[in-house]
């Protein structure tokens, strides 16, 4: 049985500053986990996964892949939340962000 | 697919031997290492040159030496460094032949092949559109003198000889 | 320390321009990422968590004032005002841009610095003992020999593609502070019987998923001989490393699966091939390198300094910190002197510009202008007057690099872990903040006495856990994260890797459980044994029993 599709965010590095970036809405690339582009299928995410592979190729990032996240609109992994709101060791590393939601 | 160094690019006149073709007796080709004996016995007037894969020993090539024009070593990917030592071994066992870097090596290693003794890199058609001659030769320019003794690319100068012509400059 | 000359400097100069024009090619389509990958890391450049990280190095951990200056200024010009020392001696900055990479090679390069191999699969940057050239117990300063591989690795045609990373370490003590037996090559000076210097070369070390203490490979080689004796072992490796699995690509697992024996024959047989004479370095040049490490002035001193008593008795924190933080120096009347960055609740290793240019003045004004990393995570002044100690010990507290610490459970070893690392699966660096809060009374950790607690946020083991005499390795388990310990472990001349302790521990427990085995510890040792020898006499059981026990 195929595995069940979570709802995604798409994220890369951008390629010129190497900063964590998250796909918006209006397809732009943000810092910030904010209004963020939500695959809800598997074919939304075959589609946002190609867009990352087209944004890699025009190299505008690096790296890009799916998130899967939760009913809050949070990274699921931790992995993901460090990414998205910073190293957890210093408050003022954080994102001023950290908390938002996608979507 | 082009072959080039530091010089720009070279005439390429050898053919590769497709499989199952019978050994011409004509004209300059390369043969797989698999049939290397074959087109050795056969009774031809051409040069012959050998495609070696980059696990072999080297040593069990040098009694053909001098009746090889030319040895290519097979990169399958440019961070498959074994061909650089695998030159190294084929110079320092006698061969003055021509010797090929062969595959997907990038601009950036051109000087680290001429160094450990390539002559030339051979490398597809689709990576030479994306790096174009002029990458290839200001990537070989980068460096003007290094470090190490022997595998030096020409043109590259010796640091350590540099250095004692300045102790002597300076008497 | 060494000094370039104009040959170095356009040797780094070059290099600046070449990765500028990398870059270039890469924003430009000429590179693909998966092309370029190498050749930035072979600069120093990865890709992490957050943003590009860039790993500048330390040549056998030696640095001047200058150049600690230097970084300071980077880290607030380019950076987020830090910098993190790591395990292999070099500096880490970790929000770094690849449009100012080139410019940041440039600055590092106007003052003999430089990112050249890093990382990537090539000939790494040599570590050292911290304390070369200043150790009562040395033979010889292990740097020159440092330097020269230096120089003969950078850039080596042959060996800038290997099947994985390669690491060499050089110790110039009977005591090794260097970890040579977990390096790919660890270089030990011995004399012979004749009186004759040379190295004990050791192969096949390392860490990471299969961790193995390095075997002697040659009893002895003449000095002269390295660098022809290192490119028999390299092509060796070169040629039969494996490349068929990353996590085998290692030359111990060469050195494992060939036999120890047949391996030394293997490198043997390529040595005697090789034109030895034409491969050595020329005598003047070695002769060169080693006039640039020439101990610097000192004074002749009576061994004991009045001004340090009178400190001691007048500030129970200096003594303290005396006690603790000074290794022996061969010459009467100075002493080394450990700068802890082991903070209570601090990132272990981690430095903020204010005290990399405080720790630089330090040098300056005390210890002739040169400063060491250690593989703890700790930098080093060499050559220190004790009478100078207490205004040094003033200015250091000031920047909060006056921690205690050296040597004691608290002097926590930490890789970046998961807050950083894109490979981590679990954080390192809150696990280190939590357990230095939890023995942060100094009089309790020194009751403890001598124990290192090494911590790794995955199984590449960055942080060395399986040499802590207590090792945390931080893993996932089912989205959470969760520790598991190793004990015994040991990165000195009486290496050994440690035993794993069981089933692991939450990111909660792991932490009452390291105290567990503290305490455990401290109740059946023998008057002044240390944590390790207790290990050693009783046996895992009684620590396993401490750890468990509760679970039941
Ligand atoms: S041990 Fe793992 S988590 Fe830690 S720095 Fe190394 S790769 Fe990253």
């Amino acid at each position: 049985m195929a595995k069940a599709f979570v709802s995604s965010i798409l994220t890369a590095n951008d390629l010129r500053e190497g900063w964590s970036v998250f796909l918006t809405r209006d397809g732009r690339w943000s810092r910030d986990w904010a209004d963020l582009r939500v695959a809800a299928s598997a074919e939304e995410g075959a589609e946002l996964s190609a867009l990352g592979a087209a944004e890699e190729a025009a190299r505008r990032v690096v790296g890009a892949y799916l998130v899967e996240i939760d009913a809050e609109g949070r990274a699921k992994l931790r992995r993901e939340r460090i990414r998205a709101e910073g190293p957890t060791h210093r408050a003022d590393l954080r994102r001023a962000d950290a908390l938002s939601e996608a979507a | 697919m082009p072959l080039l160094n530091e010089k720009g690019l070279q005439e390429e006149i050898w053919r590769e031997l497709e499989d199952h073709e019978p050994i011409p007796l004509e004209g300059d080709v390369i043969v797989p290492q698999a049939r290397l004996e074959e087109a050795l016995a056969a009774p031809r007037t051409g040069r012959t040159g050998v495609a070696l894969p980059n696990t072999i020993e080297a040593e069990a090539l040098q009694p053909l030496f001098n009746r090889l024009s030319l040895i290519t070593v097979e990169f399958p990917g440019f961070g498959d460094g074994r061909g650089f030592s695998i030159a190294k071994r084929l110079r320092s066992l006698g061969w003055r032949g021509e010797l090929w870097a062969d595959g997907r090596v990038i601009a950036d290693q051109l000087a680290y092949l001429r160094a450990v003794g390539f002559d030339s890199a051979r490398i597809p058609e689709d990576l030479f559109a994306r790096q174009p001659l002029e990458d290839w030769l200001t990537a070989a320019r980068s460096i003007s003198a290094a470090y190490q003794m022997e595998e030096r690319a020409p043109g590259v100068a010796s640091i350590l000889e540099r250095r004692k012509a300045a102790r002597a400059a300076k008497g | 320390m060494y000094r370039y000359d104009e040959f170095d400097q356009r040797f780094v100069e070059e290099r600046v321009a070449q990765f500028r024009d990398q870059a270039r090619r890469r924003l430009s389509g000429a590179l693909t990422e998966e092309e370029f990958r190498p050749l930035r890391l072979m600069n120093g450049l990865y890709l992490q968590l957050h943003a590009y990280m860039l790993r500048v190095a330390i040549p056998y951990g030696t640095l001047s004032s200058d150049q600690m200056r230097k970084l300071a200024d980077i880290s607030e010009r380019y950076d987020r005002g830090y910098g993190h020392f790591t395990t292999r001696q070099n500096i880490q900055y970790n929000w770094i841009k690849l449009e100012e990479t080139a410019d940041i090679l440039a600055d590092l390069a106007s003052v003999q610095m430089h990112a050249i191999q890093t990382s990537g699969n090539c000939i790494r940057n040599v570590t050292s003992d911290p304390f070369a050239g200043a150790a009562a117990d040395e033979f010889e300063d292990p740097r020159p020999t440092g330097e020269l591989i230096r120089q003969w690795s950078s850039l080596h045609p042959e060996f800038s593609f290997l099947p994985r990373k390669f690491k060499i370490a050089v110790t110039g003590s009977p005591n090794d502070r260097a970890a040579v037996k977990a390096h790919d090559i660890g270089l030990r000076m011995i004399k012979n019987e004749a009186g004759d210097l040379g190295y004990e070369v050791i192969v096949g070390g390392g860490l990471g998923r299969t961790p193995m203490i390095g075997k002697v490979i040659r009893d002895f080689l003449p000095k002269a001989e390295l660098l022809p004796y290192l490119e028999a072992v390299m092509r060796v490796y070169n040629l039969h490393g494996r490349r068929d699995n990353k996590y085998k690509a290692r030359i111990k697992i060469l050195v494992h699966e060939m036999g120890e024996e047949p391996f030394r024959k293997e490198v043997e047989r390529e040595y005697a091939r090789l034109d030895v004479e034409s491969l050595a370095a020329p005598a003047e040049e070695v002769e060169r390198i080693q006039a640039y490490f020439a101990p610097p002035a000192l004074e002749n001193l009576p061994e004991e300094s009045k001004a340090f008593e009178r400190a001691k008795t007048a500030d129970p924190d200096f003594r303290i910190w005396a006690e603790t933080n000074l290794h022996p120096h061969r010459a009467p009347g100075y002493t080394s002197v450990v700068i802890s960055l082991k903070p209570v609740g601090g990132a272990p290793g981690d430095a903020t510009a204010e005290q990399m240019r405080v720790a630089a003045e330090a040098a300056d004004l005390w210890a002739f202008g040169e400063l060491r990393v250690t593989h703890e995570q700790n930098l080093v002044l060499a050559h220190v007057k004790k009478d100078d100690l207490y205004p040094l010990y003033r200015k250091l507290a000031g920047a909060g690099l006056d921690s205690a610490n050296r040597g004691l459970v608290t002097d926590i070893i930490a890789c970046p872990g998961l807050d950083y690392c894109a490979l981590a699966t679990a954080r390192s660096i809150p696990i280190a903040q939590r357990l230095t809060e939890r023995f942060a009374d100094p009089k309790r950790q020194r009751d403890i006495g001598p124990l290192s607690i090494k911590i790794s946020g995955c199984i590449n083991a960055c942080g060395h856990h399986h040499i802590g005499h207590i090792g945390i390795l931080g893993l996932d388990k089912a989205g959470a994260e969760f520790y598991q310990l190793t004990l015994g472990g040991d990165p000195t001349e009486t290496a050994a890797i440690g035993e794993r302790a069981g089933a692991g521990f939450s990111a909660e427990g792991v932490v009452d459980a390291i105290e567990r085995l503290v305490d455990r510890y401290l109740e059946i040792r023998e008057p002044s044994e240390t944590f390790l020898q207790t290990y050693r006499r009783t046996g895992a059981e009684s620590f396993k029993d401490a750890l468990y026990a509760e679970a039941g």
